[in-house]
């Protein structure tokens, strides 16, 4: 409780020292709206149901991108790091295909999927498939062989080790792949939205960009951050929740 | 004899020293960085470019292209650039935030430049059409603005359409794949439309609705700190308009280069462009319509009145080089 | 009686870059039924490598392993494994860590809670059930890891340094702990370790390897009255019998580490 009023009190500060700054005209309050007035733009955005729809947008396509994408890269990296046949063959194409930079892709996929949810959950997915099939990889990968001979000599079968051993095993350095991977949902699908959308927060902050309405643009930078947030925080609590070892072994490291 | 050799030798030394030194004190080197749209509407810019016309003035010019004005104009804003060709919507966008916006000379007219172009086959054939359909519009330019006089002239508003933001190269392919029914633009990119359609696109033009002016803008700051270079600037660019209006196929040639359209296509949209260095009535006029269209549509002017827009104008540079071009009082 | 391992004439060698690299070369020895065996040698000497291979993690590249006469081809809970490092699964809580054999043989849940209960008494661990390996200290774990192994009544047990990680005080603790529990057992233990004290304490026969590649250097039989106490480290056979082993190693660490710098 005490930690939370120390973390607040820094965050309140901004606020304050962001308001007196846009309220003394140091800087323009026309370039640099106070927290007041981003907040009543917020306020009448969400009344006017317009915000409501861009976050329902915004959301769907980011989890949708982020569980397909996950799921994916859970698979391929999972396959590619135990079974050498599949290694051989999938690795080099991942390889090849990871460098390019997933925003390099937002033209093309606009020309491939239309401005629609298909092109921004291929995208999304595209982010998110590259650092989860990584993190899978290596996890899967390197899994101390000491836990699998300690299992197979308490008898475990064959068959059971996936998912009574590599699997948790490697579960640490799968979650801080998919943790790194939500806030990288996010970055992919802004920029998605801004290249072109029906809605989205995204697509707001690039539409309001362009008629200086600085206020609602930066009203759904804050949500964008926001939401980023709230998504992080989700997935930290879902895991610990799930795994409650998890914590445990993190902190011991 | 060694004697007089010498003093021949000082002589022209002193006069050749004299003189480079004269040249250098009248003809010194300015630097400026221009930004400037991309679009048919340029051409004179591109000509100056190409035919280096700066040089003559003693400019050193930097040349940066922006997919649109209303991105040059947030370089300029943020003091990337020192001048940049825009059209007149996103100045007064502009001005509501960032009144140290100047404009020094429109450099084109034309009220055949922006268009509408659809797809046949989304039930388009005829403007009334357009009701219930899927627009794509660049925010924040002449294409907006145009955009909702064109759809108003139909009777219709804004209501009536969903208008979609879309950077102008983005909505050739967005029509393509089926992602908007239409979209509103300046060229080249309703002829990119055109061409990636075929038989399936439909084009209309308004031409009674707006006359675009493209201007070159530049801020209060820069003016101030070199009026010089400003009205060396604007030299050029008189050449370089000249040059474009008496030698069309050179111009055209040279457009061609910059955009990729083809020389016939250019050959026929080309006298849709009035290029022209003026500081007309027009402009005032136009400036105002959109800032009163502003303040009605968005909350931007909240609780402040409009700017009063002939002091946006510099015209004293302009009037100083071409006295006629100026027809404000 | 089951539980008796032979190994003759064992070699194991890695490949490596460009080379071939022998871990232990010509090993032989033997753990009898209910024998108490330690293997003592200087670091890096294949130690483990011999304790692998009998547990089946790695097959002998020369030579032959049996237990009980038969060629082992791969890891059984016939043979339990205790590692210096614990190895114990942090994603399963204390009981599910020593429940985990009998769970993977199938065996009825009841009857599991029940002996993983006996055992979680056994080494005095009943508070810590729902623990996690990592909320204990590295003696609780060691006793975690033992129970893992004995619940599944093995008729080898191979211990690989299983106290080199803890502390002096329970170390000594650990050592009571398993002689105990050996003596009421009485399975076959192989027990591999660099602590000579440790090695003559706990066993009836040591055997001191050489330096890489290790082979089979001396034999011991440790002739000490058991049951065995704390105490009896001060017997004059005790000491006798660790000086022996002393010089023996001593030897093999000084063919590594060079003789002592003189000053």
């Amino acid at each position: 409780m005490r930690q939370f009023a120390l973390r607040s009190t820094g965050i309140i500060f901004l606020l304050i020292l962001w308001e007196l700054v846009s309220r003394t005209n140091l800087i323009d309050p026309g370039l640099f709206p106070p927290p007041s007035q981003v907040i009543s733009a917020l306020v009448s955005l969400t009344l006017s149901g317009q915000l409501p729809k861009d976050v329902f947008a915004s959301v769907l396509r980011a989890v949708a991108g982020f569980v397909l994408g996950s799921i994916a890269g859970l698979f391929v990296g999972a396959v590619s790091g135990r079974i050498r046949a599949f290694d051989a063959v999938l690795t080099p194409v991942v390889q090849v295909l990871r460098p390019i930079p997933v925003i390099a892709l937002v033209p093309l996929a606009i020309v491939w999927f239309g401005l629609g949810e298909a092109s921004k959950i291929f995208l999304v997915f595209w982010g998110v498939f590259f650092p989860v099939w990584v993190s899978s990889y290596l996890g899967i990968s390197r899994v101390d062989k000491n836990y699998i001979w300690a299992a197979r000599s308490i008898g475990i079968r064959r068959e059971k080790l996936w998912l009574q051993v590599i699997v948790p095993a490697a579960l640490p350095t799968i979650i801080t792949g998919l943790r790194t991977s939500i806030s990288l949902a996010f970055i992919v699908l802004v920029a998605a939205e801004m290249a072109g959308s029906y809605l989205g927060v995204g697509y707001r902050i690039s539409a309001y960009h362009l008629v200086f309405q600085i206020d609602k643009m930066m009203g759904y930078i804050v949500l964008m951050g926001a939401l980023g947030f709230i998504a992080d925080r989700t997935f930290a609590y879902l895991v610990n929740r799930a795994l409650p070892w998890y914590q445990l072994s993190v902190n011991q490291d | 004899m060694v004697f007089r050799n010498f003093k021949l030798m000082l002589g022209i030394l002193i006069l050749v020293l004299v003189v480079s030194g004269c040249g250098r004190v009248s003809e010194e080197e300015s630097r400026v960085t221009l930004g400037q749209g991309m679009g048919v509407l340029n051409a004179p810019i591109f000509v100056t470019n190409k035919m280096n016309f700066w040089e003559s003035q003693s400019l050193q010019v930097n040349v940066r292209p922006f997919v649109a004005g209303r991105l040059a104009l947030d370089s300029l804003i943020a003091g990337d650039i020192d001048i940049a060709t825009i059209g007149d919507t996103p100045v007064v966008y502009g001005l509501f935030k960032h009144p140290n916006l100047r404009i020094i000379a429109t450099v084109m007219e034309s009220n055949r430049d922006e268009k509408v172009i659809a797809r046949r086959d989304a039930g388009i054939d005829s403007p009334d059409d357009l009701k219930g359909k899927r627009i794509g519009v660049f925010f924040g330019t002449a294409g907006e603005y145009y955009a909702i006089r064109f759809i108003e002239a139909q009777g219709l508003s804004k209501e009536d359409v969903s208008f979609i933001n879309l950077k102008a190269p983005d909505m050739v392919a967005a029509l393509s794949n089926g992602s908007i029914d239409a979209y509103v633009s300046w060229e080249p990119h309703v002829q990119n439309g055109l061409r990636a359609l075929g038989d399936n696109a439909v084009v209309f033009v308004n031409p009674d609705i707006y006359t675009e002016t493209w201007n070159l803008v530049t801020t209060v700051e820069f003016f101030n700190n070199s009026p010089e270079t400003v009205r060396r600037v604007l030299r050029a660019v008189v050449r370089g308009v000249e040059y474009t209006n008496a030698n069309r196929k050179e111009a055209i040639d040279i457009t061609e280069e910059q955009l990729g359209l083809s020389r016939d296509v250019l050959d026929s949209i080309w006298d849709d462009y009035d290029f022209k260095v003026v500081l007309s009535e027009n402009l005032v006029t136009t400036l105002k319509n959109q800032g009163e269209w502003i303040q009605a549509s968005s909350d931007l002017s909240k609780g402040k009145s409009l700017p009063d827009y002939r002091q946006v104008i510099i015209d004293q540079p302009l009037r100083e080089i071409l006295p006629v071009a100026v027809s404000i009082p | 009686m089951a539980g008796h391992v032979v190994v003759k004439n064992l070699g194991i060698s890695f490949t490596g870059k460009d080379k071939t690299i022998w871990a232990v070369k010509d090993v032989s020895l033997e753990v009898k039924s209910r024998e108490f065996v330690s293997l003592v040698g200087v670091s890096g000497c294949g130690k483990s490598t011999v304790i692998n291979s009998i547990a089946g993690f790695v097959p002998p590249t020369v030579g032959e392993v049996t237990v009980d006469n038969q060629p082992i081809t791969e890891p059984n809970s016939r043979r339990g494994v205790v590692f210096q490092s614990f190895v114990l699964f942090p994603w399963k809580t204390v009981f599910e860590n020593i429940a985990f054999g009998p769970r993977s043989r199938d065996v009825d849940e009841k009857a599991i809670t029940e002996s993983v209960d006996q055992y979680l008494k056994l080494m005095g661990l009943m508070k810590f059930a729902d623990h996690y390996p990592q909320q204990l200290s590295g003696g609780m774990r060691q006793r975690v890891a033992l129970a893992r192994v004995l619940i599944n009544d093995p008729d080898v047990l191979l211990m690989d340094e299983p106290f080199g990680a803890l502390d002096a005080q329970t170390r000594i603790f650990m050592q009571e702990v398993v002689l105990n529990l050996w003596e009421s057992t009485h399975k076959s233990v192989l027990f591999v370790t660099h602590d000579i004290d440790e090695a003559v304490f706990l066993s009836d026969r040591v055997y001191v390897m050489t330096a890489a590649p290790g082979s089979i250097k001396s034999v011991y039989d440790i002739e000490l009255e058991r049951p065995r106490h704390a105490d009896i480290r001060l017997d004059q056979k005790f000491l006798l019998y660790k000086k022996e082993l002393y010089e023996a190693i001593r030897e093999e660490s000084q063919k590594v580490l060079g003789p002592l710098p003189t000053f």
